[in-house]
């Protein structure tokens, strides 16, 4: 397992987010700049809620996608670096 | 210092007006662009330009901005940049994207991109395909006030001048149009009369094209899901910080309702026949985003395959040939086939047209086996598909392949009756059902009116096969003259035949001998119907309307047209055939004045009426 793997990250405050098809934009107001989430990354973000910890969110998305490959654990750490990098996340 | 009389003026941005003053001499550079001020602009938001010395500009704000010392052409460039800025300052009720826009009907094509992207370019080349040029710079978009009126957005373009930021060909290309260009410290300006004309009523974005040019580049359209259309138009939104949510909403709402797509050009010959006609038919046809998907990639393969492959260089093991390679031309088939009916059609790289239509008619009129000659008039001879139509002489009784490259356009159809073989000539478009018993039924009609001058026809039916067009009513409308219409008695395909002011030339039938031909200098497409009817009319024919004579029309062209379909040669041949026939070309001329623009249209006219006074 990925290290970090029991962080629990949540969506970062002021952050505006337009669901558009199972992708989304998110726009960051203090930074001032726009995102786009591809339909993983979407999905990715809407899972983290402050309270579902990265370990968690692995499970959830295996056991719904039971195909996915078994990079998951290295994918989800990217695209979770990716979004707490972009200031959509923080940690709670 | 000379002192210069003032004028005062307004400039709009949708509801957004800021007060302008400039000299009275400089009255030239603006005109066009500005409107008179009516007492309702915002005095607290203005922007002048005044002479110091001659040559000398000052130029000023009410931000408190002013800059002095300046030629014409850097004086403008900062009033209008000054001008643009106050507009957009403070619009908080609309995104203001930084794109160039232009107009076709009541459709807005937007072009967000950053300086350098290669707006200003396309909105060109959109211009010199019959688009209306609205912007360059600024195009603003807002929810409108009734969300069923279209897709609900409303758009306003800011009118200035345009703006090349590169030096290298600028002033080619933006003299190349017909304006006045001036040079400044920052690029190339160019005014274009009628240009940015005020709309009359707010219209909606009906497309996005996000630019990108490279000389040099592939001719690529990547199709954009809304979420990346909205993440490019607030990359290029001007007032983030005024809007809600930093226009989030906004964007989103426009990206959920607008098709966009990503393009990458390297030269504008490469969107000749892939992006015009990908544009026309989104704004005709609003696919969703799978259709409009398959578009992209199906126009991007299409100038792929039409670019010339790389020559790899001197040390290379194989070098390429630096031209596409053509095959022979077929040789003409020599037999001929005297029968009761020629069926002929004239087909420019349409081989699937042609091979279904010609065996539908054999398949679902078997009682006229032997009895019809099949003319093809390969009006692209040396194509992909003329090997391909000559093969079918091996195959269908009757056949004739007749390559005719000379003469280009609609009126090759001449070359269906001067080859026919029977004095019954039935000449249809190369994708073209006709319902089973009609042929059979026109040729007892024909039959038994012999020497008859008439032009027969019959009845469009929809693709629900059930709702009919018996006609064109006589009247402009969307570049042609013809609008699909019905009468109550073609509706029965028993009732008798009657006359038709004119019909759609998908098919028609005449006698051989009968057959007036179209003018000579036709070119291209366009301009045919009407004008054939009343040559029928005037040598003593009638044109009518046969109600059993049903048929179907493909018309839908995912993959574009094969052949170029040009604004120029449809108002030429319109002119051409009016001024044969002696008619009044006013109401022609106002009407593409009305759709391209009028120096676009005035220039084509007057090209043509100098090529015919010779």
């Amino acid at each position: 397992m990925i290290a970090g793997a029991d962080r629990l990250l949540a969506p970062a405050p002021g952050v505006e987010v337009e669901v558009i098809e199972g992708e989304c934009l998110a726009y960051h107001p203090r930074h001032a700049r726009a995102v786009y989430l591809n339909a993983s990354a979407a999905l990715i973000w809407g899972l983290c809620d402050g309270a579902r910890s990265v370990r968690d969110i692995c499970r959830m998305i295996q056991d719904g996608y039971p195909d996915v490959p078994a990079t998951l654990p290295d994918d989800v750490a990217v695209a979770l670096a990716q979004l707490e990098e972009h200031g959509l996340l923080v940690v709670v | 210092m000379s002192s210069c009389e003032m004028q005062r003026a307004a400039v709009a941005l949708g509801a957004d007006r800021v007060t302008v003053a400039y000299p009275q001499g400089l009255a030239a550079w603006f005109d066009a662009l500005v409107e008179p001020d009516t007492g309702d602009a915002d005095v607290t938001r203005w922007v002048r330009i005044d002479v110091d010395e001659p040559e000398s500009y000052r130029v000023t704000a009410s931000t408190g901005r002013w800059a002095t010392g300046l030629d014409l052409g850097d004086a403008l460039a900062a009033f209008w940049d000054s001008v643009t800025f106050q507009l957009i300052d403070r619009l908080a009720d609309a995104i203001a994207l930084h794109a160039a826009a232009v107009r076709r009907g009541n459709d807005l094509v937007l072009l967000p991109g950053p300086s350098g992207a290669g707006k200003t370019r396309l909105a060109l080349w959109y211009q010199a395909q019959g688009f209306a040029l609205a912007t360059d710079e600024v195009v603003t978009v807002s929810l409108g006030p009734d969300p069923a009126d279209a897709n609900g957005l409303e758009s306003a373009a800011l009118r200035r001048p345009l703006f090349l930021k590169g030096p290298e060909d600028a002033g080619a290309l933006l003299g190349g149009n017909g304006l006045a260009t001036l040079r400044s410290s920052l690029g190339t300006m160019g005014w274009i009369a009628g240009a940015g004309q005020k709309l009359s009523r707010p219209i909606g974005p009906g497309m996005i094209v996000f630019p990108r040019y490279l000389a040099g580049t592939p001719f690529v359209a990547t199709p954009l899901t809304p979420a990346q259309a909205g993440l490019g138009l607030l990359e290029h939104c001007v007032n983030v910080r005024n809007l809600p949510r930093g226009g989030l909403a906004l964007a989103s709402a426009l990206a959920r309702r607008v098709p966009a797509l990503a393009l990458s050009y390297g030269e504008t010959g490469q969107l000749t026949g892939t992006l015009d006609v990908l544009t026309r038919q989104v704004l005709a046809a609003a696919p969703g985003q799978d259709d409009f998907a398959a578009l992209c990639a199906a126009f991007t393969a299409r100038a792929a395959s039409r670019a010339a492959p790389a020559v790899t260089g001197p040390f290379s093991a194989t070098a390429a040939p630096t031209r596409p390679s053509r095959s022979s031309v077929p040789a003409p088939t020599v037999a001929r086939f005297a029968r009761r009916l020629t069926v002929g059609m004239a087909t420019y790289d349409d081989y699937d047209g042609v091979f279904f239509t010609i065996q539908s008619i054999r398949t679902h009129h078997p009682e006229l086996a032997g009895a019809l000659e099949f003319v093809v008039i390969d009006n692209h001879p040396g194509g992909p598909c003329s090997q391909p139509l000559k093969a079918l002489e091996k195959w269908i009784d009757g056949y004739r392949y007749v390559p005719r490259g000379d003469r280009s356009g609609t009126a090759v159809r001449d070359a269906v009756f001067a080859e026919a073989s029977s004095e019954l000539v039935l000449c249809v478009d190369s994708h073209v059902l006709i319902v089973s018993g009609a042929l059979s039924r026109l040729i007892d009609y024909l039959e038994a009116a012999p020497g008859t001058r008439d032009l027969i026809q019959g009845p469009l039916l929809y693709d629900d096969l059930r709702t009919v067009a018996t006609h064109f009513e006589p009247r402009w409308q969307g570049g042609m003259y013809g609008v699909w219409a019905s009468d109550a008695r073609g509706l029965d395909s028993c009732a008798p035949p009657f006359d038709i002011p004119m019909q759609g030339l998908g098919l028609f039938a005449c006698r051989r001998a009968a057959w007036p031909g179209f003018n000579h200098r036709f070119r291209g497409f366009g301009g045919e119907e009407g004008y054939i009817h009343e040559k029928v009319r005037r040598l003593g024919g009638r044109t009518l309307c046969l109600p059993f004579l049903r048929w179907v029309h493909r018309f839908a062209r995912p993959l574009g047209l094969p052949y170029p379909n040009c604004w120029e040669d449809r108002i030429r041949n319109y002119l051409i055939g009016f001024t044969e026939l002696g008619l009044d070309t006013a109401a022609m001329e106002a009407h593409f004045a009305e759709l391209l623009g009028a120096e676009a249209a005035s220039r084509i006219v007057a090209a043509t009426r100098l090529e015919l006074a010779f």
